[in-house]
């Protein structure tokens, strides 16, 4: 729990987290100001109840691409300013060590999802739904789930890969998890081999889109899919097991 | 000791996710799946007042893919089976000596259409429609293959897709399709039957301004035809389970050229839409075997 500690700290005491936050939070903001009314089958998609579940997915991109970018350098910048062998000469196990410092990592994570929200919070003072807000903590919580994701997948996988292949491995899932719906479509009008590695992948990486929406749905007093969430938290249980199998090389245990 | 007691907890909420994560998963058909073709099933009624004799929904199994599966809807009854075209397709096709309808699932039907954000009664009055056009395909060849084969005789025609390229690369034709689409779009909105008999005798009159070689018009009348008239029965059964402004939107506005056979669709939408100002009942004696063109002008000359 130290070391989750430590890594919370260095993590908050970057800008970028409160820049990127800040233009999430400006993204957001611009789509209240919209009186524009264009509808489409006759509905207004500048409705509340349209664009929130918009607004859930753009906070995931924002916050899933930071995750992103700040999960990647954890665990190899421990191996090169040389701090894991503090840790080694206390007797720590490897997946101890990795355990913490991805504990960290998930933390920063949700601190950066909670700094995204901000923008939420604005755009539904702005729409004056008021009562939306007391439901915004639990939707925070669905959130969480695939922000996790995001955050342990990066984790594990820089333990052995290099930071570029890992970086783009952890883009990749989040544009994947996204458009979950649109690369699952795509797979469907396929057919051979394409679309049976399609399908695998999407198989691997759960629908981060389905999981924001069902965030939405809460906020909107909308059924909560829980089969989604279930499935999001089940993904990210077996996630963390490969810390057992994904080793570096250099350390004794 | 520590250990154990770590994989021991580990082990367990492994086991209790897995067993909620199957407990609120939902088997076989999705539910919405169902609920679209159920939804289609009962505009029959509203098909008869259509008037295509002998013109059935629930002659034709529906097959819904949902990328893994196919489920086969047929006589209440739902059957999974592996699926024969394993791929997103809205279409009749031949399955053992008879028609079937096959669609898409919901999800993916919505996400090709591109219309999440058109809501939920669009989706679904547009699910129903589309089921029906497919089923009247299905309607259309079990009863009238040799009529369309006669009359259309694409199998005698050249590659269609070639035909289509072609017709499409004339500048030409573009234009004339274009007022062709404009003046039936006019007799369509006209205020009463003068007004539209008054510009179906310049539509008349500007079909004369161009001439086809044979593969071109067996491609063009088959489109026509076959896919306009089932376009009509989807926008009717769309109509009804929808609104008008939906409709315009989504049938009405769509006139134009598109480099495909979609222009086709349309094309013979609009004329069916004429002979209902026409020639009320056109339906029941529809058999496929005039084009839609030679049925309007039969219409125009009574």
């Amino acid at each position: 729990m130290n070391i989750a500690a430590y890594v919370l700290k260095a993590k908050l005491r970057r800008k970028d987290i409160y820049i990127v936050s800040a233009i999430c939070a400006l993204v957001v903001l611009l789509f209240s100001s919209g009186n524009s009314s264009l509808t489409i089958g006759g509905k207004s998609i500048t409705s509340y109840a349209s664009l929130l579940p918009i607004m859930f997915t753009v906070v995931l991109v924002f916050s899933g691409a930071l995750t992103v970018a700040l999960c990647l350098s954890t665990i190899p910048n421990e191996y090169k300013q040389g701090t894991s062998h503090l840790v080694w000469v206390r007797g720590v196990s490897q997946p101890q060590y990795h355990g913490g410092l991805l504990l960290g990592n998930l933390f920063s994570s949700i601190a950066i999802l909670g700094f995204s929200y901000l923008g939420l919070v604005l755009f539904i003072l702005a729409k004056g739904e008021f009562a939306s807000l007391a439901q915004l903590p639990f939707a925070f919580l669905v959130s969480c789930v695939p922000i996790a994701f995001i955050s342990i997948f990066t984790s594990v996988i820089s333990i052995s890969l290099p930071g570029m292949v890992g970086g783009l491995l952890g883009v990749l899932a989040l544009v994947l998890g996204v458009a979950h719906p649109l690369f699952s479509m795509l797979a469907n009008v396929l057919s051979g081999f394409v679309a049976q590695v399609v399908r695998t992948v999407l198989k691997i990486i759960p629908n981060l889109y389905a999981l924001q929406t069902q965030a939405a749905n809460v906020v909107l007093g909308k059924p909560m899919d829980a089969h989604c969430v279930l499935g999001g938290i089940f993904a990210c249980y077996l996630l963390t097991h490969l810390l057992f199998v994904f080793k570096k090389k250099e350390a004794q245990a | 000791m520590k250990r154990k007691a770590f994989v021991v907890a580990d082990a367990m909420i492994g086991v209790l996710l897995l067993i909620s994560l199957l407990a609120t998963g939902s088997y076989g058909i999705d539910a919405d799946d169902r609920a679209g073709v159920e939804t289609a099933l009962r505009t029959q009624p509203y098909l008869d007042s259509l008037g295509f004799d002998g013109f059935q929904l629930a002659d034709y199994p529906v097959a819904v893919f949902d990328g893994n599966k196919e489920y086969v809807l047929f006589d209440e009854k739902v059957e999974s089976r592996t699926p024969i075209l394993g791929t997103l397709t809205g279409t009749a096709y031949e399955v053992e000596g008879h028609y079937e309808v096959f669609v898409p699932n919901k999800k993916d039907f919505s996400m090709l259409l591109a219309a999440p954000n058109h809501g939920e009664p669009f989706i679904d009055a547009m699910y129903a429609a589309t089921i029906c056009h497919e089923a009247f395909h299905a309607w259309q060849f079990t009863y009238f293959g040799a009529q369309i084969e006669q009359m259309a005789n694409l199998a005698g025609a050249e590659n269609p897709t070639q035909v289509l390229a072609e017709l499409d690369a004339d500048a030409r034709y573009r234009s004339w399709f274009e007022q062709e689409q404009e003046l039936l779009l006019q007799a369509v909105q006209a205020k009463d039957t003068s007004e539209t008999q008054a510009i179906l005798q310049q539509w008349l009159a500007h079909t004369e301004t161009l001439s086809l070689n044979a593969d071109a018009q067996k491609v063009t009348a088959y489109y026509e035809l076959v896919e306009g008239s089932a376009q009509y029965v989807e926008a009717k059964v769309f109509m009804e389970l929808s609104d008008e402004t939906m409709y315009n939107e989504y049938y009405m506005q769509s006139v134009g050229y598109s480099n495909d056979a979609a222009k086709y669709y349309t094309s013979g939408m609009l004329k069916c839409l004429l002979l209902d100002e026409l020639l009320p009942a056109w339906q029941t004696d529809f058999d496929c075997s005039l084009g839609m063109n030679q049925l309007l002008k039969t219409a125009l000359e009574r």
